[in-house]
Parts: structure tokens; sequence; C-alpha cells
């Protein structure tokens, strides 16, 4: 089996225990393959029959780990279906390839849980506001005030009590 | 095997953590007791650290340590007194974390035969792993020293690495032979060690 597919196989059954494998076979349409999930309990699912939650988290790993070195990515509000516990374990994920392909990822989120799965990387959140002349970007480590906010409360909690706005 | 409800504020990085501590303190085998409830930051254990407690304690558990990060505290709070009003601390979001944590252990849990310890480092935790790595502290000191982001980058390097990658070098630190009587030299972790000793 290639590296990579290992590599994802390894890491969908440490995130999602009730999965034992996967593995892809011919999809109706000729020339398409489509991806299986196998459960532990012996029960098999195409793609087409498991949860948005677990196709989304699934897709997402799989573009990760097949990142090739220095590799830029964008990635669109991944907390739409994703189970926050999942979305952390994806942070986790996208930060060993950062450190070991040197690749970056871009990530719009209003996701309180993402967010603070970047608490100590404020220079890592960007602040983006909307006016009449244009939209503003900075970064999270540039606003004295809220870095200040931030040793006490995480940028998520933050988010959701208005605070970059007040400061932003 | 000594079994520990561990109420911290992330279980798979603090909470391994403290119980690797814990099985380095009292050298004996520790497990964490295992729970649906999760915790995600300080919040979250002054909230549910109370039910996590009691849900232990019905299933047979004994022994719970609860634990939060400093956090600015000692810049902005008072270092924890046996003469705190424990109310006081708890309803001022600047009072002593000792305190708010204190407040959280269920009544039940204060009867004999139980047995709880809290511990708040003074900063976070990388402040002690930082010490065990001899790190040259200059000014500011670790006490005084403020911003949790450059302690973790201090330990980890930069970019941080995954929350897996934090604990095997977290745990290969404190798994060093000379780790406890390093950590032994500061007030935040004897104050914790004293508390388990008296287990």
């Amino acid at each position: 089996m290639p590296e990579k597919a290992v590599a994802l196989e390894q890491f969908l059954a440490r995130c999602l225990p009730e999965i034992r494998n996967v593995f892809v076979r011919p999809a109706p349409t000729p020339g398409h393959q489509r991806l299986w999930f196998n459960q532990k309990d012996g029960q098999q699912f195409d793609s087409e029959h498991v949860s948005d939650g677990v196709l989304a988290f699934t897709a997402l790993a799989m573009h990760a780990i097949s990142a090739e070195e220095g590799q830029l990515f964008f990635i669109e509000e991944p907390e739409q279906s994703i189970h926050p516990k999942r979305l952390r374990e994806l942070v986790d994920l996208l930060k060993d390839i950062v450190r070991e392909r040197k690749c970056q990822f871009v990530i719009a989120t209003h996701s309180t849980v993402l967010l603070n799965a970047f608490r100590d990387e404020p220079e890592a959140i960007l602040l983006f506001r909307r006016s009449e002349t244009g939209t503003r970007v900075k970064r999270l480590s540039d606003v004295p005030e809220l870095l200040e906010l931030l040793q006490q409360t995480p940028p998520g909690d933050l988010l959701e009590t208005g605070a970059f706005s007040a400061a932003f | 095997m000594l079994t520990v409800a561990i109420a911290s504020e992330f279980h798979a990085y603090d909470g391994e953590l403290y119980r690797c501590l814990l099985e380095r303190i009292l050298d004996t085998p520790v497990q964490a007791w295992k729970s649906e409830i999760e915790f995600n930051g300080c919040k979250h254990v002054r909230k549910q650290a109370g039910l996590y407690l009691e849900r232990a304690a019905q299933e047979g558990v004994r022994h719970a340590l609860i634990a939060i990060d400093n956090d600015g505290g000692s810049r902005k709070g008072l270092p924890h007194h046996p003469s705190h009003q424990v109310a006081e601390h708890v309803a001022d979001p600047d009072g002593c974390r000792v305190c708010w944590l204190l407040d959280t252990i269920p009544q039940g849990w204060r009867d004999p035969g139980y047995r709880s310890c809290v511990v708040v480092p003074i900063q976070t935790l990388e402040t002690w792993l930082l010490i065990i790595k001899a790190h040259p502290f200059t000014e500011p000191s670790p006490e005084q020293r403020y911003a949790r982001s450059v302690l973790k980058k201090d330990f980890f390097g930069k970019p941080l690495p995954s929350s897996r990658e934090q604990q095997r070098l977290a745990l290969e630190a404190l798994m060093q032979p000379d780790a406890l009587s390093r950590l032994s030299l500061r007030p935040s972790f004897q104050w914790f060690m004293n508390q388990v000793l008296a287990w």
C-alpha cells in the first residue's frame, strides 16, 4: 500500500475509533473510484453513505497528507460539518505537516475551537474587517490590547465576546 | 494501579503530564480515570470539575487532581495563602486560582477516604518543563514571566508542533532522572508535591 494511503488510514483509525480501515472500489461511473469505510463491527459504507463530517474530515486529511514540500492550501470554514474534537485533530495533523514539509495552510474560520487551537501562536491568526474603503487585515499579535487579553482568555472566547471587533 | 480523576485543561496533554508526574512522585503506576466529560481550557475545568469528580466518586475513584495554568496570575493576583477567603477570590476574575479550584471540589470529596489536590503551575506547565531543561532564565524570572506563548515556544520551538508531538517532548523531559529534584526547587511544584505525598 502506498505510504500516504497508510498514513491516511492510521490517522483515520486514530481519530475515528469505529473505523478499521478505508479502501477504494470501482464506482458505478466507469473510470471512477469510490472510497469505502470498513467499520470495526464489520459493516462497510461507501462515501455516499457516511456523514458529511466524516467525509469532509477524510477529504481534508487526504489532501493534507498528500501535500508536497512547500505547497500552499486554502481551507474554507472546516467547522461547517466537522465535529469540534475532530477539528482539533485536524489542526494537529496540519501542524505536523507544516513542520515536516514546510507547507502553509490558510484557514478561513469563525470557529472558537479552531481559534483556540492557535492560542499560543497569535502571529498565526489574521483578523479581517470590512469597511466602506476596503478590507483591513491585521495579525492578532500586532494588536497590543488583544495580546494582553490573550494572556488570560483564549482567542475563541475573545471572538465570542466581541473583543476582536472592539479592538480592531 | 492507582486510578486518579484528573481534571486539567486538556486531558491528552496536561492530563497525561500530570499522570506522569503523579507516577514519578508516588513511585507507583497511575492511570487516569476515563470519562466522557472532556475539558477544553481553564473555564471548562472551573465549570465541570465538580460534576467530573462526583461521577468519578460514584465509580469508586478516591483520588483526584484538579489543575489549571496560572496564565498571568502571578502578575495580576497574589499567590495562594491559607488565609484566603475562597468565596472572595472565586468572584474575582483576577483572583487566586488555587481558590478557584478549591471551590470546585464537591463536598463529598472532603470526607475522610477521599484524597484530592489542586495544582497551579507558576505560569504554564512549560515553565516547569523549561526548568527541567535547565533553561537559562534571565530576567524576567519564571515568576515574572508573563507571555505563555513565549514560554511554550521556548520549550517546543517555532512553529509549535502538534499536541501529540508536544506531549511526547514533554513526557521525555519529565522522565529525565533529575526532573523531580530540579522541579522541587520551585515553590509551585513543591506545593503540588507536598499535597500528593500527603495522600
